[in-house]
């Protein structure tokens, strides 16, 4: 299947690759389908490109990637929802932000983490509750640990 | 938008199912408890609100040039790199293949 995106041009997409958002990235609810998109290989950021307006595509990173400690829990009813039975079917992505001209000053949202079943390609924007985690959390500012949240598992 | 006056102690129901307790005022603040089905999402506004900001934003501040500039500064540790790179492109496979990734 072919879309049309406006930093990728046309590209060739693999229909098993699309993730439905249940519940919507936040401020996009009329786009809940998505696409991960490994533009460069060797980068850990990765893009998510919505199917359906190809202005709109999110720079996504793992935040693990960058030495952050980052724990949560999700809600048993999210976890219902979205279908998932282990933590091995989960992958969680967190949306970056990258100043024009000035990537040594990107952030990470660790607040509202995006977590997807790589089975069901279910997905949802989750927002943490009773934790310090930044919506900006600056990537390269030396500090590795994100601000410990209360003690989290995900849900088995 | 309805505008109501409730004192300490009383509610409001909310399509049947939704509950709204005023349970104390204190000077500006108000105490509001809401029993609501698990499905209902109830969140403070400042932060729906700061959320979807920085969604936009990420949006909006995204060209893929300073992407890879953002790689070849920073000091990431490639032993996780490597892991996370793997993890995913197994993941991504094993979606092409439709059937699970050996754990």
């Amino acid at each position: 299947m072919k879309i049309n995106t406006t930093r990728f041009g046309e590209i060739e997409i693999d229909e098993n690759l699309i993730f439905d958002f249940i519940d919507p990235i936040l401020g996009y609810e009329h786009l809940p389908k998505f696409f991960l998109v490994d533009y460069s290989s060797e980068s850990p950021f990765k893009w998510l490109q919505a199917i359906d307006d190809p202005e709109i595509a999110f720079p996504v990173t793992f935040a693990g990637y960058f030495g952050l400690d980052y724990q949560f829990v999700i809600p048993e009813e999210d976890a219902k929802r979205l279908e998932l039975k282990s933590a091995e079917e989960l992958l969680t992505l967190n949306i970056v932000s990258i100043p024009p001209g000035e990537p040594q000053k990107a952030t990470i949202n660790l607040l509202g983490p995006l977590v997807i079943n790589i089975y069901t390609k279910k997905a949802m924007q989750l927002v943490l509750v009773n934790t310090n985690y930044s919506v900006k959390h600056s990537l390269f500012a030396n500090n590795k640990i994100a601000t410990p949240a209360i003690a989290e598992k995900v849900e088995q | 938008m309805l505008v109501l006056t409730r004192k300490t102690g009383q509610k409001l129901i909310i399509n049947d199912n939704i509950e709204v307790v005023i349970l104390e005022t204190k000077g500006e603040a108000v105490k509001i408890g809401i029993k609501a089905p698990k499905d209902v999402t109830i969140y403070r506004e400042e932060i729906y609100e700061e959320i979807k900001k920085a969604n936009k934003q990420a949006v909006s501040n995204s060209l893929v040039i300073d992407l890879d500039k953002t790689l070849n500064m920073i000091d990431v540790k490639k032993p996780n790199v490597d892991n996370y790179l793997s993890r995913l492109n197994s993941v991504i496979n094993a979606a092409k293949k439709d059937k699970k990734p050996d754990s």
